[in-house]
């Protein structure tokens, strides 16, 4: 969190994270070019810029496949939360080295000819109609396109500026980029190829893709309709047992044709929140109380659970509910309060050890 | 996440998960042809306007570009013949 502009809040998680990115992908690089010059000898071998072009652009895209891997993992399972603390580093990363193939292909396919290398990518071939002849560099320039945008926009200036659901919209587009990508692959170097282990690498990896999404959002959506509470008559709902709920931590409630509310539990008090975080919209739910606050497992981003508020200097806020414990029954109101609303915790008592 | 961006990524990766083999399939079963390879791969690529220049930067190496050039070259037959159109082909000019 931070309430000034500064480029990058560097601590030791993220330089951890970016020492071993930088380390994965150059010893990526260095490892397929050397496979290249030891497996492809004369006189089916690759001329050196055409291998450091295969290098980059499959290293580009290998990456956009963690990108893409890590949202459902860390919905399946927990322990893959530290990844999604600095995906955007990985994100720009992997931006970075899609533009140095581009750069390379373009320099090495269209800059000794006479015509404007942008020009000669985009109008040597205009074949549109062929699928064996497709101009698959544009789908690859569209791509990139993309990429940019995100990387770009990327910063929690932007996020800020845009609005949360304008950014996340828009960075949803990465799974447009990563379609053309695939595409671009598809009608582009797989042509050229006798093996068929290539295409199957690829088809691999599309399958685990959507497989791990898939499976992510049925997961959700049977949570969402698994939600079973009891309504009273003044319009709370009994969502649980305080016994549920651990020490610090909270109970997502799912009602029907509503967002989630994150309950949680603290020192012999309940307080109900949105579950979404006003950042990126993470599941307040799966945090915990750290230093009193409720904290995003995504980023880190804090709430006073009583009012929703992220404690001074920050300005986030987010919806809070009323709650009443009667017995050790968890009692909420499912109508949201403006977001930042001081709400008296519920108290209970706590069971004597 | 919101119960709407939760409903909107489920049915992105589902329209993908059904759209995406079937894009590749395609593309595999109508390109990989002599014709593709040509197109695309390291033999030539469609893109490159002068295709002398594009064949002399092509990953083929030096001595199947000769053997290729020697192929179709008009006094094709002999070592030298084949030699003197590779060279030109590859842009290395220069007489015999």
């Amino acid at each position: 969190m931070s309430v000034s502009y500064t480029s990058v809040g560097w601590n030791r998680h993220k330089r951890l994270y970016d020492a071993v990115l930088a380390g994965a992908v150059g010893a990526y690089l260095v490892v397929f070019y050397a496979a290249g010059k030891l497996f492809f000898r004369p006189p089916g071998s690759f001329a050196d810029p055409v291998l450091l072009i295969r290098a980059l652009g499959t290293c580009a895209l290998v990456m956009l496949h963690v990108v893409l891997w890590i949202g459902p993992l860390c919905r399946l399972d927990r322990r893959f939360l530290p990844l999604l603390y600095n995906r955007r580093h990985l994100g720009v990363c992997t931006f970075l080295v899609g533009l140095s193939h581009a750069a390379l292909v373009l320099g090495f396919y269209h800059g000794f000819g006479n015509v404007n290398p942008f020009l000669s990518l985009l109008t040597a071939n205009t074949a549109y109609g062929s699928l064996s002849r497709f101009p698959f560099e544009a789908l690859g320039l569209a791509a990139l396109l993309i990429l940019f945008l995100m990387a770009a926009t990327s910063h929690d200036f932007w996020l800020a500026n845009l609005s949360p659901r304008v950014w996340k919209g828009l960075h949803m587009l990465v799974y447009a980029a990563y379609a053309l990508l695939v595409m671009h692959v598809v009608l582009g170097a797989l042509q050229a190829e006798r093996s068929p282990v290539p295409a199957a690498i690829l088809a691999a990896g599309v399958m685990v893709t959507a497989g791990l999404h898939v499976a992510a959002g049925t997961r959700e959506a049977r949570t969402d309709a698994g939600c079973q509470t009891q309504s009273c008559s003044d319009g709370f709902v009994d969502v649980g047992s305080v016994d549920e709920i651990p020490e610090n931590r909270a109970k997502a409630v799912c009602l029907p044709g509503r967002d989630r509310i994150a309950v949680y539990r603290y020192g012999g008090k309940v307080s109900a929140l949105s579950n979404v975080c006003a950042h990126q919209g993470g599941p307040l739910s799966e945090g915990k109380i750290v230093g009193g606050c409720v904290t995003c497992p995504w980023h880190g981003y804090q709430y006073l659970p009583g009012s929703g508020r992220s404690p001074p200097p920050f300005a986030e806020k987010i919806a809070t509910y009323r709650v009443r414990v009667e017995g050790r029954r968890i009692l909420l109101n499912p109508e949201p309060l403006p977001a930042g609303t001081e709400v008296e915790p519920a108290a209970f008592e706590e069971p004597r050890a | 996440m919101t119960r709407g961006q939760r409903r909107a990524h489920r049915r992105i990766w589902v329209a993908l998960a059904v759209m995406l083999p079937v894009g590749i399939a395609a593309g595999l079963l109508a390109g990989p042809t002599d014709e593709g390879r040509r197109a695309h791969g390291r033999e030539a690529s469609a893109s490159i306007h002068d295709s002398e220049t594009r064949r002399a930067r092509e990953a083929v190496s030096a001595d199947e570009h000769r053997a290729d050039a020697a192929e179709h070259a008009p006094n094709a037959g002999g070592a030298d013949a084949g030699t003197v159109a590779g060279d030109a082909a590859t842009g290395a000019g220069g007489a015999p």
